[in-house]
């Protein structure tokens, strides 16, 4: 109950940021001007608005989850108002859940508002609504919410700024990690592979998490790839998250 | 009185930087030059590492590479509509080429061949010029094997005319980018490895796209057909059509003219017939209304002269 006072708090609050109407006006401005781009591409006008969509999805989301993950937990530090909420009968990891949870009913509404768009705009090109890309979609929102994960937990210990950096090098490893395997499978006889393998294994691999490219084209892949997906990534969101509720109970707050 | 002066101040600052922003911008279109050779694909990484810093968003990337190859070829393909192509004909004279569009858009623009008259002639002669320079710049284009002489001389013509040949020459490392980017993107392929082979005639560049959708989608019939296509025209290579024929109808969806094709190529049939239903082929494979009408074009010059076209 105390977590559920604390995300539907956070809901109202990050509802009204100014910051989030602003991406998501873009967002569905860059999915609706995909019409417009697409027909340069010489008919392959679906594809461009799938693929234009789903990646304004993936990109503005990530930059909710930097400008509004990072600022969800200094907000309260700089504006002294943490003192105010845990000097209540709450616990600090019910706080860190209950953000964590407000932020992602946000974030879920925005989702879903960026498909509606990418959904009417290619109900106006092929005149039906594609439920193909769902499960790219749910994927992509589980994206999000990883890389929210790890932009708090960044946040309870480190600057805003080298937060927002952090946790962008962690988008960026996350979507090179079947790279690094590539590259230890091209050149073995490298000394430093212990490092690429550990971070391979550590860091969070987000191509696991991108069936953008499979939906569009119609590639024919496994439902487990959902299921394992939602597996994997609801997992690691968890680990993330206990840590973050560690390090905040152990973060002197005087 | 004072607030009434600084309104019109401002008021007046405002009009004199709109004023050089219009004058800046017009003297920038005046000096700006219709580049014909876009340097710029010189400068972009390879295609193996534009996929690893494209990162999640491959399609995306593979979309922007796509829609700047086609609006390259669009604004390189020789074609009288094409006011970047005047533009390197006349040399840059925008009197000259707005009054040859004026008179394209009144006597040619249904596709009139142009007469060998006055100012037509004059159109034809510069082509004529421009042509040899283009086909000095790229030499290495097939030549019609001997097996294809048995044809009519008009479709030769056709299939061998080649058009933008030297001109369009950078819109194929631009494909080959896009479909290593994302491989399971076909069209590229089948505009880089068919329709753009009418256009240029680069046989190398051609087969070696296709091949590398042959390999990357091994369940399109698409790739063979295609692959059978170039090999039969261009190549003169009737055993390894005959290959790829046999690989298309192992396909799924693989259409019933493939098969008819097959049957007429094992059955020893006459290049003619055969060629017909290769371009029937080809013509009900593709949704490009351009490619269609030039495809339409090439059975109609075939049916035009069937007498001619059989074998002997």
């Amino acid at each position: 109950m105390r977590i559920w006072a604390v995300a539907l708090n956070t809901f109202k609050e990050t509802i009204r940021n100014r910051i989030l109407l602003n991406i998501l006006f873009f967002a569905i401005g860059l999915i609706l001007l995909s019409l417009v781009v697409g027909e340069w591409s010489m008919y392959q006008q679906v594809k461009v608005i799938k693929d234009f969509g789903l990646s304004a999805m993936s990109i503005f989301g990530l930059l909710i989850a930097v400008f509004i993950g990072i600022r969800l937990m200094v907000q309260e530090l700089e504006q002294k108002t943490i003192y105010l909420i845990i000097s209540k009968p709450i616990r600090r990891w019910e706080f860190v859940l209950g953000k964590y949870l407000g932020l992602s009913i946000t974030l879920a509404l925005n989702v879903l508002l960026m498909s509606l768009a990418l959904w009417g705009a290619s109900y106006l090109m092929e005149g039906y609504i594609d439920w193909s890309l769902t499960p790219a979609i749910i994927l992509l929102y589980v994206e999000i919410l990883l890389v929210v994960a790890f932009s708090m937990l960044f946040s309870s210990f480190m600057m805003p700024t080298v937060s927002a950096i952090a946790t962008l090098m962690i988008f960026i490893v996350g979507h090179l990690s079947d790279f690094l395997m590539e590259f230890i499978a091209l050149y073995p006889d490298k000394g430093y592979h212990w490092l690429l393998n550990a971070i391979y294994h550590v860091a969070p691999n987000l191509e696991k998490l991108n069936l953008k490219i499979a939906v569009v084209e119609d590639l024919p892949y496994d439902s487990s790839v959902l299921t394992f997906g939602l597996l994997y990534g609801f997992s690691y969101i968890l680990i993330l998250l206990i840590i973050t509720a560690i390090v905040f109970e152990r973060k002197d707050l005087k | 009185m004072k607030k009434a002066i600084h309104i019109i101040v401002m008021i007046s600052v405002l009009i004199g930087l709109a004023a050089m922003v219009h004058f800046s911008q017009q003297r920038m279109d005046q000096d700006r030059e219709i580049h014909f050779v876009n340097r710029s694909i010189e400068f972009l990484p390879d295609g193996k590492t534009l996929r690893i810093l494209s990162m999640g968003y491959r399609g995306l990337v593979a979309d922007w590479l796509w829609i700047r190859a086609v609006l390259y070829f669009g604004r390189r393909v020789m074609d009288e509509d094409n006011p970047y192509y005047l533009y390197e004909l006349y040399d840059g004279d925008s009197e000259k080429i707005r009054t040859l569009r004026e008179h394209h858009e009144q006597f040619h623009d249904d596709g009139e061949a142009y007469e060998e008259d006055g100012h037509d002639a004059e159109h034809a002669q510069k082509k004529s010029d421009f042509r040899k320079i283009l086909s000095q710049v790229d030499a290495d284009i097939p030549q019609p094997p001997d097996s294809v002489f048995v044809l009519d001389q008009k479709l030769i013509s056709s299939l061998y005319r080649f058009e933008s040949r030297g001109l369009v020459d950078g819109v194929y490392p631009l494909i080959d980018r896009v479909v290593t980017i994302d491989p399971h993107f076909i069209k590229p392929y089948i505009f880089g490895g068919v329709y753009l082979m009418l256009e240029t005639g680069r046989l190398k560049e051609s087969l070696s796209l296709l091949e590398k959708g042959y390999i990357a989608n091994p369940t399109h019939w698409e790739f063979p057909f295609y692959l059978g296509w170039l090999h039969w025209m261009y190549v003169g290579d009737l055993e390894t059509t005959h290959h790829f024929l046999l690989e298309a109808v192992g396909r799924k969806d693989c259409p019933a003219y493939v098969f008819r094709l097959l049957h007429g190529l094992t059955q020893n049939l006459n290049r003619s017939e055969m060629t017909w239903l290769y371009l029937e082929g080809l013509f009900q494979s593709t949704d490009d209304p351009d490619s269609r009408e030039q495809i339409n074009q090439l059975l109609l010059e075939i049916r035009q002269n069937q007498t001619e076209l059989l074998d002997p």
